[in-house]
């Protein structure tokens, strides 16, 4: 095949445009996060500049810094990894804490103090924790209870299980050091090194990329590694195709736990010995975070952990050493808080371009139209200020004779006062007369009413706040002109896309997308009718629809795609 | 006796965070930040107890103040979930995550400044505030603030089960289409159900520091989870949530001191006792979880259609 028309096709897949997307957002938010983690560090009293330069130059300062690094590396993407496939079927696994330490605790069992290779060790820690992420992928399947929960549950039953198991009284921790008996050499995931030291990254590493490796070839080549991921992205569609859905939900989780045993053994067997932690190991929620960056692609993690690993083991070496005093681990909680965060929205990040941001602004100043667009809206917003501006003159004059007349309005009010009083006076001894009541009472209603006439004159308040009604309409007037200029200059922004291939590649999505939902919309009615009917023969027949339907589809879209990619290729020839 | 204070103090911290993941999750918003609004509260309540009792000499009244600004404190935290979860319509647990993780650096920062303390831990100064003097007494002992979230869960009762308002927050979380085509606004609804999940947040957090007395290290010990385990062990169901948050906290009360209860029990290991509310409320879920209603479009965002 034509290598350049390969090439062109994998630019303009919609896969390969939505990886440089999601790639774009980690960098993106990435960054943000370490920006605005630098502001709370200047706010702290410490250069961010110094900090985030120590950061990134302390692990790799001598060579056992570089191994630490090296071994941070490997528990942070075999993390990432356990929770990138329970997330890829849909399962929001908080339990690698759990399970990891299910694990551990089962191969110290079987390991502390006999003479046992890693490998069926390695083995074992797998089984432990698959079987601990099975707990919670039955219960979901089966229960519904949700995962979140029982995992969150499951990894505090195995926290005090292991406290438990491990006390002193039971004989299988050493009272004095507070940890188990040391495992024999042989058991231990190390090498030796030229000058005698102990190497303990190389086997981890080695069985990380083996695994990692291994995950990424069935996800990508099989059909047990697509439903695994069809399961996730769509369980009803899945359902319907003849996924058992239920199924590969538990397989999703039994694998992660799996992964998170293989987290543990490393963990337990690079040491020494194991010594029941507090809380929930940290590790297992720091894979969230990794699994996050990456989008839960799995090529994608090992740069993502390679981030994380240097944020958390560079500050963590930091605050050891210079900045004692102001810093301590909140700063890297709170630098990964940010990160995450910046993730959660970085959507936005999407839209940040700012490149063709520049470009557009320079074509839309220079073209013709929006100058006379231009010209014409200053004209008429202009006017209309400048007619907001006299009436706000006017209403500040008509305030101001108000506030002068006040004086004369409180006379009128006395007057009308006394006025009330006075008829009031008569009134008791007319109480009788029903005439002279009568008239006195009229001539009264007349009196107050040339009174109020009086003061209407002079009231001006009615007529500051009519002035302040036609103004908040010609504000309003003013936005509306303002929006519509807005909407002619986006105008020309489809002038600045016409006849390029932006706008071709809009048309042929748009095109795309309606062909697929026709596509989906039959074939979803189909399998309906397929999965309804009994009878053999017509169950035949819709298949053989569905396939017939499925070729027209692929047909149409290759001539869809053929006939963009010729009026790409016009372009360039064009140009040239 | 296992109605011990710590059983009524663990009631109402998890009761009011449990109710703050009802009021969002109800509305459709998957809520894991409750942990982390959790503890932005518990900071803001210290934090401003260090400096109103230490710095300004305000006295234990001053604690009013406190509480109001853990739940303002609160307030904001959940409008930076909202902000994620219905502006942009992002991934909610992702941003629950975040939050979670951004609240505790935070306080986990603020507590390196030696405020009250030694360095790792906020002193907030204030002393409890309680019915009365009569100390023998389990419910003499009992804190105003009690009294006041008792007061506020029924209030949220009342609010949630028999207004207009809750109605539509809880059809908000099951169809909000159909809400939408009677003329209400989904997103205000949701933004409205969010305050009232952070101010609670807020509330449950400014507990747990009022009953933790005077330490806090930048953590609420993961009861904003289990709050929202005892809200799914609720399906969803407010009085079902309160009632499991009792549950819950006589447990925990009765395994933490249950190898001073009896002499039967110290043979025991005291992680054995502490394993058991765990796993009950796992098999409680296991047997009534068939059953559970998930609010519909719980974790969907809300596109509005023409």
């Amino acid at each position: 095949m034509n290598l350049k028309l390969r090439l062109n096709t994998w630019t303009t897949s919609s896969t390969t445009k939505a990886k440089f997307g999601m790639l774009k957002q980690s960098v993106l938010a990435v960054l943000f996060g370490l920006v605005i983690g630098g502001i709370v560090l200047l706010w702290k009293g410490v250069n961010p500049f110094a900090f985030y330069s120590e950061m990134i130059a302390y692990p790799f300062e001598n060579v056992l810094k570089i191994r630490s690094f090296l071994k941070a590396f490997v528990i942070f993407c075999t993390s990432a990894l356990a929770i990138a496939i329970a997330f890829k079927s849909g399962m929001f696994n908080i339990g690698v804490a759990g399970q990891m330490l299910f694990a551990q605790v089962i191969v110290t069992l079987v390991a502390a103090g006999h003479n046992i290779h890693w490998f069926p060790l390695l083995l074992v820690a797998i089984i432990a924790g698959a079987a601990v992420g099975a707990i919670s992928g039955v219960l979901k399947a089966f229960f519904n209870v949700h995962e979140v929960v029982s995992t969150i549950l499951l990894n505090w039953i195995i926290l005090y299980m292991a406290k438990s198991i491990f006390t002193v009284k039971s004989g299988l921790v050493d009272s004095s050091t507070g940890t188990t008996k040391a495992f024999t050499e042989s058991s231990q995931m190390i090498v030796k090194g030229s000058d005698g030291s102990y190497i303990e990254w190389i086997i981890p590493f080695a069985i990380l990329a083996f695994v990692l490796l291994g995950f990424v070839l069935v996800y990508r080549y099989t059909k047990f590694g697509f439903a695994l991921k069809s399961v996730g992205i769509n369980p009803g569609t899945s359902k319907l195709s003849g996924i058992n859905t239920k199924l590969y939900q538990i397989l999703g989780i039994t694998l992660s736990g799996g992964v998170a045993g293989i987290l543990g053994a490393i963990m337990l067997l690079t040491g020494q010995s194991f010594s029941v932690p507090e809380t929930p190991p940290a590790e297992g929620f720091q894979g969230i975070a990794v699994a996050l960056i990456a989008f839960t692609n799995f090529a994608a993690i090992i740069p993502a952990a390679l981030t994380w690993t240097i944020i958390n083991n560079g500050s963590d070496g930091i605050q050891s050493m210079t900045y004692a005093q102001e810093l301590n681990g909140g700063t890297v909680e709170l630098l990964n808080g940010l990160i995450i965060y910046s993730i959660a929205i970085s959507i936005v990040f999407l839209r940040f371009k700012p490149i063709a941001w520049i470009q557009y602004y320079i074509f839309t100043r220079k073209s013709d139209k929006y100058t006379s667009m231009l010209a014409k809206y200053r004209k008429a917003s202009n006017q209309i200020k400048n007619d907001i501006k006299a009436l706000k003159s006017k209403k500040t004059e008509s305030k101001n004779q108000f506030a002068s007349h006040k004086e004369e309005t409180s006379e009128i009010r006395a007057q009308l006062k006394k006025l009330d009083k006075d008829f009031r006076h008569k009134t008791i001894s007319l109480r009788k007369d029903k005439e002279a009541m009568k008239i006195a009472r009229l001539a009264y209603i007349k009196e107050m009413h040339e009174i109020q006439a009086q003061m209407k004159l002079i009231d001006k308040k009615h007529a500051a706040q009519s002035i302040k009604k036609t103004i908040n309409e010609l504000k309003d007037k003013l936005a509306i002109t303002k929006k519509d200029f807005q909407i002619q200059v986006a105008g020309i922004q489809s002038d600045y896309y016409k006849g390029t291939n932006r706008d071709f590649r809009v048309q042929y999505n748009a095109e795309q997308t309606e062909l697929r939902m026709k596509y989906e919309e039959r074939y979803g009615e189909l399998a309906i009718n397929y999965l309804n009917n009994k009878d053999s023969d017509s169950k035949t027949k819709f298949r053989e629809e569905i396939i017939q339907i499925k070729a027209q589809t692929n047909q149409a879209h290759a001539k869809l795609k053929e006939s963009y990619l010729n009026k790409k290729q016009s372009l360039k020839g064009g140009k040239e | 006796m296992i109605f011990t204070s710590t059983a009524i103090w663990f009631f109402f911290i998890l009761g009011i965070a449990a109710v703050s993941g009802y009021f969002s999750e109800k509305a459709g918003i998957v809520n894991i930040a409750i942990e982390g609004v959790m503890v932005a509260g518990a900071t803001g309540y210290t934090v401003s107890g260090y400096v109103f009792t230490e710095k300004m000499n305000l006295g234990n009244w001053a604690q009013v103040f406190s509480v109001i600004i853990a739940i303002a404190i609160g307030i904001l935290g959940m409008l930076l979930h909202s902000f994620v979860t219905m502006k942009l319509r992002g991934n909610q647990v992702i941003s629950g995550t975040a939050i979670n993780l951004l609240m505790a650096g935070f306080a986990t920062l603020l507590t390196a400044a030696k405020m009250g303390g030694e360095s790792g831990t906020i002193k907030s100064g204030y002393t409890g505030v309680n019915l009365s003097h009569n100390t023998d007494n389990v419910f003499g002992r009992l804190s105003v603030w009690l009294i006041i979230a008792m007061l506020v869960i029924i209030g949220l009762w009342f609010l949630s089960q028999k207004t207009r308002w809750g109605i539509r927050m809880k059809a908000v979380g099951e169809n909000p289409h159909a809400v939408s085509s009677l003329g209400v606004s989904v997103q205000k609804v949701r933004l409205q159900s969010l305050i009232i999940s952070g101010a609670l947040a807020g509330f449950a957090g400014a507990l747990f520091s009022i009953n933790t007395a005077n330490d806090f290290y930048g953590s609420v010990n993961g009861y904003g989870f289990i709050a929202l385990a005892l809200l799914i062990f609720g399906q969803w169901n407010l009085i079902l949530t309160v009632l499991a948050s009792i549950f819950f906290g006589v447990m925990v009360s009765f395994a933490s001191n249950a190898t001073s209860l009896s002499t039967a029990f110290q043979d025991v290991p005291s992680s054995v006792w502490m394993m058991l509310p765990y796993i009950l409320s796992l098999l409680v879920l296991v047997i009534t979880s068939k059953n559970s209603h998930v609010p519909k479009s719980l974790g969907k965002p809300y596109y509005k259609t023409n």
